[in-house]
């Protein structure tokens, strides 16, 4: 495979896994060494990538695998407790303007989708985000379709509780 | 799709059911503000729409092409000279005289007034530049509040709805 | 090797990462303001200081005087590329807005986007970033001082001047130094 083709073909999904490594990683150039890293990998098994029945898949397996590795690295703890997220909610003091404002809920809805098991916020990502389906997802993710559906069920259901959480604080 | 039925879709979607089609219409809706839709639902198809805007620089792939043709994988970065001048505009030269050997301008010697800045007033009396400060934020005031009515008449919407249908309706 | 460091904190200086967010305006401001194809503003702290020894008797001013009583800085830079889109480096250096900026609020319209963006520390907001992109232009305003946010959505409610004109107008006058 020449250059000219990789571009075409792999470098393509660079901005989808670039935001699937930032869903892991929460940093900019964390997430951009990661995509850089998975390039390289794929380039040099590149002669092995006609083999690979999708290859987007791949990519996006790949770019989780090293997002993971790195997170065991530099032994970043990812927070799993759900209500770290409502004491921020409640206690900042908002004045009317930030009340209304996105951003508040979407920092909060980013880290509570963060506060998730990882499949859940990957399966939610993967899919509110990125459209991909449940077939393409299992591959990513190495689980089976079931289990991909049980994740969006309860990744879903989760960020709404949060999101009503929000709305009645600013009633 | 009327509002009843956008609003047995978007059950299913809470469900996990939906199909993809399915949630790229229920994403259009949610979009054009209808009314079929639940609030947190049109909110989180607003934050899906603002995450996915997150994007590689431009300069993302010449830096990995780069990387390839240096040799190197070891994660060292190897700046070409076209990296440089994509960011001439912004007054910074650098000459390359050949392999390790860069001329650097670093922070302290750069030219007086290209990156360090040099505030001069556009106008001269105190008149004029209040007459254009005042221009400028009742603009920027315009735009901050059209951005919070929206959410204003959500919550409304929101408040309304609940008193109407009862408790809990809104969280199924 | 020492030289690979300087490259780092050139690129970095370029690329508004690791320094501190208002250097990083500030430069990439004072960059564009020379540039022709944009209408650059800016109203200095000493400026501010003189708008409080105006003399305000028209009531209107004197909300504004009080709006802005707490500023220190307005710098604005507006283009209008006829080409259609802002300049693609202009865009990428506004994707490195750095982690100090908190997006506030965004509005995307069919023909424009706003953002606006603040920096705080501690409970207070110390600039207040504001970019309008549309098909033709780019509008870049940033406030700095002690911002205060309802006082100025205040500002528009209770007066009548359109300013929704105001980037037409802009680019009109000649206001480039």
């Amino acid at each position: 495979m020449q250059q000219q083709e990789f571009s075409e073909t792999i470098m393509v999904f660079r901005h989808k896994m670039y935001r699937f490594a930032l869903g892991y990683l929460k940093d900019e150039e964390d997430a951009k060494d990661v995509v850089q890293d998975v390039m390289i990998k794929l380039w040099e098994t590149r002669s092995e990538l006609k083999e690979k029945l999708n290859l987007e898949a791949w990519c996006m397996s790949l770019t989780r695998n090293k997002a993971l590795d790195r997170i065991k690295q530099v032994g970043r703890k990812r927070k799993s407790d759900l209500d770290e997220v409502s004491p921020e909610v409640f206690s900042h003091s908002f004045s009317p303007l930030r009340v209304v404002s996105d951003l508040e809920s979407h920092a909060h809805i980013t880290r509570f989708a963060a506060a998730l098991p990882e499949k859940q916020q990957a399966t939610f990502q993967l899919r509110d985000m990125e459209g991909y389906s449940y077939l393409e997802i299992g591959e990513m993710l190495n689980i089976d379709i079931n289990q991909v559906k049980v994740n969006i069920f309860r990744a879903r259901k989760a960020i709404r509780e949060n999101l009503v959480k929000l709305y009645s604080y600013g009633q | 799709m009327d509002n009843r039925d956008l609003e047995l879709l978007e059950l299913k979607y809470w469900a996990g059911e939906t199909t993809l089609p399915e949630e790229e219409v229920l994403q259009r809706a949610a979009r054009a503000g209808s009314e079929g839709l639940s609030a947190d639902y049109k909110r989180l198809v607003g934050l899906a729409d603002q995450s996915r805007e997150a994007e590689l620089d431009p300069a993302f792939e010449a830096e990995f092409w780069a990387r390839v043709e240096g040799g190197k994988s070891s994660g060292a970065r190897i700046f070409t000279i076209a990296h440089f001048i994509r960011y001439a505009a912004v007054g910074i030269v650098l000459v390359a005289l050949g392999l390790g050997m860069w001329d650097i301008i670093s922070e302290d010697h750069l030219p007086e007034g290209q990156l360090i800045s040099a505030v001069e007033d556009t106008y001269e009396s105190p008149e004029q530049a209040f007459e254009e400060a005042k221009k400028a934020l009742l603009f920027a005031s315009q735009k901050l509040n059209k951005g919070a009515a929206p959410v204003e008449e959500i919550k409304r919407f929101h408040t309304t709805k609940m008193s109407i249908i009862g408790q809990g309706a809104e969280n199924q | 090797m020492k030289i690979r460091n300087n490259i780092s904190l050139v690129i970095l200086l370029l690329l508004a990462q690791g320094i501190s967010a208002q250097d990083a305006i500030e430069k990439y401001f004072s960059a564009y303001a020379n540039d022709p194809s944009f209408t650059s503003i800016v109203i200095s702290s000493k400026m501010f200081e003189l708008f409080a020894k105006m003399d305000t008797s028209d009531p209107e001013n004197k909300k504004v005087k009080e709006a802005i009583g707490g500023l220190k800085g307005i710098r604005i830079l507006s283009s209008e590329t006829a080409q259609g889109g802002a300049p693609k480096n202009v865009q990428a250096a506004i994707a490195k807005i750095g982690k100090e900026f908190e997006l506030l609020m965004s509005i995307d319209e069919s023909n424009e986007k706003v953002r606006f963006y603040i920096r705080e520390e501690g409970e207070k907001i110390n600039e207040l970033l504001m970019i309008v992109s549309g098909k033709e232009e780019l509008f870049l305003m940033s406030l700095t001082g002690d911002i205060d946010l309802s006082k100025m959505s205040s500002l528009s409610k209770n007066m009548n001047i359109g300013g929704m004109n105001y980037l037409q107008n802009l680019d009109k006058n000649d206001k480039t130094k």
